[in-house]
């Protein structure tokens, strides 16, 4: 995805902190244990959300700690921990990058996208016979998606629709009992994901006169709408029952979220 | 209203391609973020995305612009009409958008019919119809502020927020002391005040990468677009 979706570290505690940088080094074993080393590459923070926030759907925590070590920092030895939630955020984690290299590559013929689709693509088809549902909705989102992008939709609900189609579908693994609500989070945190990405990237696209749905929406209006599309958001959150890393996660949905976006409008301030 | 093809500098029976590439020209260089403090490119920009939605909706094709217009100002996005939300091509897709509608419906007020032009969009907004109401308010040529606000219940129903937060707010600049539309833009815009307020309790969050990288972020950063890393 675009990472958006990642905590901010400076108002973390110290057992936050370790948690969630033991369960990001997780997903990143899970993806070279399950997928091979070149998979790990497409590692998101995104993603670890989704670990988070299965597992505390849970009332006992089962994480597996353990030590290793790092192949980006081989020095000093870390601690991962990884349960069930861990593989199925990594198998979704492949399908979606696959997907999305295979649109770089289709859109600005990225020979460098192609050759990563290619290698991970071998993983794509295991995974969704595990997970049909899923990867179907990834497919079918990412197909509408690409046909908006193609016909320059004004209307910016419409594609982010269809991504919001894509995180429902990968925030709803098969045998939860708050399906419903879980849906509901997953739709509308990718419908932020999508317009905040459009946000960030708005200058960027003009300048390349590439398709961005919020050229549309007079620009002034753009921070009031995200946090619109957030508030929306963090309501199905609340309503979930969750047994650990309650504050974890909201510094992701209240703080976080907002990092890549100050970040953005800063430098662009500064430029 | 200027006929939007002469807007985009294009001829009447340009292809859907042609439209666009005009489009993205023209925003790349009126575009009010690449124009800081230019009033005209303001206005200008506004021009133009009310051309584009005129011509992609299929509305520009049969008007004939050197006739005059309804008094309706125009702006904004066209609502979901043919939408993606709950009757779009996802329909059958979402089995969960019902808790949305049903949740949502709770807290509506109900539209009263009035008499006028706008009673079969009422009629269908209550039904939970939305997809039909964004139609019918299609057809309306004249764009007023009950249009609007109308447009933007259907289109809260629908699930297309950004849609309705533009609409209600057009809304309410067409007609300030309307407090239906007052009551509306507070259910759209939902929990924003509360969220924000809840959001700076947690101060500006810093995007710094060497807090951060825990992982192979960096890897990945530098390795960007480059295929030897694999």
């Amino acid at each position: 995805m675009f990472g958006y979706v990642i905590a901010n570290i400076d108002q973390l505690d110290e057992a936050q902190r370790a948690r969630y940088q033991q369960v990001y080094c997780g997903l990143c074993r899970a993806l070279g244990e399950r997928h091979g080393a070149h998979c790990r590459l497409t590692l998101t923070y995104d993603m670890t959300f989704l670990i988070l926030l299965l597992s505390a759907l849970q009332p006992e925590d089962d994480m597996r700690h353990e030590p290793f070590r790092c192949p980006a920092h081989p020095v000093k030895k870390r601690e991962s921990a990884m349960n069930a939630w861990t593989d199925y955020a990594a198998d979704i984690n492949v399908v979606l990058a696959y997907y999305q290299r295979m649109d770089d590559w289709t859109d600005d013929r990225r020979v460098s996208a192609l050759a990563q689709a290619k290698i991970i693509g071998s993983q794509v088809k295991s995974v969704c016979e595990r997970l049909p549902r899923q990867c179907e909705a990834i497919t079918r989102g990412l197909e509408a998606l690409s046909a908006f992008e193609q016909d320059g939709e004004p209307n910016p609900d419409l594609p982010a629709a269809a991504f919001g189609s894509i995180l429902g579908a990968a925030f709803t693994p098969e045998g939860l009992k708050d399906q419903a609500d879980l849906y509901a989070f997953g739709d509308k945190l990718g419908r932020f994901i999508y317009l905040m990405d459009a946000v960030v990237d708005l200058k960027k696209d003009i300048r390349h006169e590439k398709y961005n749905p919020m050229v549309f929406v007079d620009s002034t209006r753009h921070e009031s709408i995200l946090q619109v599309l957030m508030a929306d958001c963090v309501e199905p959150f609340s309503r979930l029952k969750l047994y650990r890393d309650k504050e974890l996660m909201e510094n992701i949905l209240y703080s976080g979220v907002w990092a890549r976006y100050l970040a953005a409008r800063k430098g662009g301030k500064k430029a | 209203m200027r006929d939007p093809y002469e807007v985009l500098g294009i001829s009447r029976d340009a292809s859907e391609k042609q439209v666009t590439d005009a489009y993205r020209k023209l925003a790349k260089k009126y575009h009010p973020d690449l124009n800081p403090g230019d009033a005209s490119a303001q206005k200008k920009m506004a021009e133009i995305n009310v051309a584009y939605e005129e011509i992609k909706s299929g509305r520009a094709k049969y008007q004939d612009y050197s006739k005059p217009q309804g008094t309706g100002s125009y702006g904004g996005n066209r609502g979901g009409y043919g939408g993606y939300g709950t009757g779009g091509p996802y329909g059958g897709f979402n089995p969960f958008d019902f808790f949305g509608g049903a949740y949502q419906q709770r807290q509506q007020t109900s539209q009263q019919s009035r008499g006028d032009k706008f009673d079969p969009v009422r009629h269908y907004v209550n039904a939970m119809r939305y997809n039909e109401a964004l139609y019918a308010l299609s057809e309306i040529k004249d764009r007023s502020a009950e249009w609007y606000y109308l447009s933007a219940v259907a289109s809260y129903g629908l699930g297309n927020r950004v849609t309705a937060l533009n609409h209600i707010d057009e809304a309410i600049r067409l007609d300030p002391n309307n407090i239906a539309y007052q009551q509306a833009r507070q259910q759209i815009a939902g929990s924003q005040q509360s969220y924000t307020q809840r959001s700076r309790g947690f101060g500006v969050p810093t995007f710094n990468f060497n807090t951060l990288c825990m992982g192979l972020c960096c890897a990945q950063l530098f390795c960007r677009g480059g295929w030897w890393c694999l």
